[in-house]
């Protein structure tokens, strides 16, 4: 029974890693919090809904156009707000995309109403399969599998392109970065699009097997923001490690407690190892 | 005799809150946006204090707000006492609980703090929607402080000290409202221009610097936080008195903390005016556009509302006071101008 709930509770936290990386890397390169970023999975899972109703597409198969949907969402959003409110505290900049997050998920209300949508046949079904006497539902591996897949590629981004690198320097030191004539204004556009672009792609795993309407991602965000702070700022491999941490805990914490109180124990974890890590499990 | 000049921009706020809602705002709906106003603004000068002042982004203080709503809400509930008492005694149980949750917790820095603030009200939110005591998922529906208890009015003061929080009576209501915010409004500013208030800025300069002249940091940030926490449940008490219904969703989600942050960033972070300016222009816009759209529900006016604050954050980086400030410094170099030339 243990084991049943250990493995639910990690593939749930490879798909949060995922979103959890995204914000990462607004958040520890820029230092910006984007509280827009549940939007950014709430307009990647519309996408996929859109596609698949309009086209007939499955969000695993449409998945690129979404990723690249978003990417754009966030180069926009960079564009547009991000880069007036970068030379002032970070404080207004968190107001600035509470702005945009109002903006966005009222927009699909606006358009799509406050009903609940959903993808029906999906190309994984929800069907289980069984392992060791667990039972394992083929939608979640193939999202966790997924997950986990492209958190690897955004770190073999960040480590073995130039552009990653020169991501990584611009968050250790804008102005040596400068100096070093790398186009700080165009790496954080990049950024933030690939920010999105991680969310688009757990919005598109994500989409076949849950209910998309506007405040479908309200707790994603929420807890994004204690992922990321758990794993340390700006550390990739933290917030994977840490989302695993956080979906097992809120598991277990279900099962133990009561599935009321899981989140309380996905809190507590981080007051608790906060105290013991002040910078976060991987933080320098 | 105090510097009258100096204050000109409170006393004219002040004149406007009196005068509004007795002449051209004197509707309900004026009266509970004012209320609403009153009340956000009342905690965001106490989250100015520890986040503006000292520097500590605390994105948790629902946590204070809720317990001061629940304090008061319970003693007047289940022990008919006024809920005067009751917001000092939930002020208390707020300062106690932040001195002791932050004792270890301001060790932290930065974002690492306040994720860390985050976590705590979310933590109170979960306890308080299971704890049967205080009505676990259903809340509390407060009666009529008149109905509760009988005999309680019976001498002319008794009664108004009674009424005055019983927002039956809407008007005096907000005007009770008025007088504790004007009371935490004067509070915040001696705090601002004090020995304590230098401490706290010091702090929010420059950790190093400010442990390098002897202050210690820790005590002053829990100073801050206690102060803080105490208001923020005063808050709270109004709004569970305004409002007449509680329950952890409304009062512990992080949404009502952002409201504390989002007031006082729009009015200006670090400013004694920034949480009233920002409280005023938020509501009234929210007003106008529910006005303006008629509130279908069709989730347009918060888009346009939403599109407005990203406006303004973009144009103006530095909040309403921000515009203040500039057009204050550009009076001034003209006045000194004309000076020199005449």
């Amino acid at each position: 029974m243990i084991g049943q709930i250990l493995i639910n509770g990690l593939l749930n936290g490879f798909v949060y890693a995922l979103v959890a990386v995204g914000l990462s890397l607004t958040w520890g390169v820029m230092d910006i919090v984007n509280f827009a970023h549940g939007e950014f999975l709430l307009w990647g899972m519309y996408a996929a809904f859109w596609i698949w109703s309009l086209v007939g597409l499955d969000p695993l198969i449409s998945l690129p156009i979404i990723v690249v949907l978003i990417f754009a969402l966030g180069v926009l959003t960079y564009l547009i707000v991000i880069r007036r409110v970068l030379k002032v505290s970070g404080l207004t900049a968190l107001l600035a995309t509470f702005g945009l997050s109002m903006v966005l998920k009222n927009l699909t209300q606006f358009f799509w109403t406050a009903n609940y949508k959903n993808i029906t046949n999906p190309l994984v079904s929800n069907k289980s399969f069984k392992v060791l006497g667990m039972y394992i539902r083929q939608d979640y591996v193939v999202a966790a599998v997924g997950a986990l897949l492209l958190t690897m590629l955004v770190m073999a981004f960040m480590n073995k392109t130039k552009t990653g690198v020169a991501i990584k320097a611009t968050s250790m030191n804008k102005q040596a970065a400068q100096l070093m004539g790398i186009d700080t204004s165009r790496i954080y556009a990049i950024t933030f699009g690939l920010s999105g672009a991680c969310v688009g792609a757990a919005a598109a795993l994500m989409a076949s097997f849950t209910p998309i309407y506007p405040e479908a991602c309200a707790l994603y965000s929420t807890l994004a923001f204690v992922i990321v702070a758990l794993g340390g700022f700006g550390n990739i491999k933290g917030a994977l490690y840490a989302g695993l941490i956080i979906g097992v805990a809120e598991a277990l914490g279900g099962y133990l407690i009561g599935t009321s109180y899981k989140y309380l124990v996905v809190f507590l974890i981080y007051l608790i190892v906060i105290q013991i890590r002040p910078r976060g499990l991987f933080g320098w | 005799m105090v510097n009258l000049k100096k204050y000109r921009l409170a006393l004219i706020l002040l004149a406007a809150f009196i005068l509004i809602p007795l002449t051209i705002g004197n509707t309900t709906d004026v009266h509970n946006v004012i209320i609403y106003i009153l009340i956000y603004a009342m905690v965001g000068e106490a989250w100015n204090l520890i986040t503006g002042f000292t520097g500590q982004t605390s994105f948790g203080h629902a946590a204070y707000f809720g317990i001061g709503a629940y304090t008061s809400t319970i003693m007047l509930q289940y022990y008919h006492i006024t809920p005067w008492i009751g917001m000092l005694v939930g002020g208390l149980i707020a300062a106690a609980l932040a001195f002791v949750i932050n004792f270890q917790m301001f060790k932290l820095k930065g974002h690492y703090f306040a994720i860390a603030t985050l976590c705590v009200a979310e933590i109170l939110k979960t306890i308080f929607s299971k704890w049967k005591w205080v009505g676990a998922g259903d809340g509390i529906a407060l009666t009529p402080i008149v109905a509760l208890i009988p005999d309680a009015p019976k001498s002319a003061w008794g009664k108004i000290a009674w009424l005055s929080l019983d927002v039956r009576n809407r008007l005096p209501f907000l005007f009770t409202t008025l007088a504790m915010f004007v009371i935490v409004f004067i509070v915040c500013a001696a705090l601002e221009n004090s020995k304590i208030g230098f401490y706290w800025k010091a702090i929010r300069e420059s950790h190093e610097v400010a442990e390098s002249i002897g202050i210690n940091p820790r005590n002053y940030k829990l100073l801050a936080m206690c102060i803080s926490a105490f208001i923020a449940a005063i808050g709270g008490t109004f709004f569970a008195q305004f409002f007449k219904y509680i329950d952890a969703i409304t009062v512990f989600p992080m949404s009502v903390s952002m409201i504390f942050v989002l007031v006082t960033v729009l009015g200006g972070l670090g400013n004694i005016y920034g949480p009233i300016i920002g409280a005023v222009i938020y509501y009234s816009l929210d007003l106008i556009m529910r006005r303006l759209t008629g509130s279908s529900g069709s989730g347009l006016d918060q888009v346009v509302f939403g599109a407005l604050i990203v406006l303004i954050t973009c144009t103006e980086p530095l909040g309403i006071m921000g515009i203040v400030e500039k057009v204050k410094a550009r009076l001034l170099k003209k006045k000194e101008g004309g000076k020199e030339n005449g």
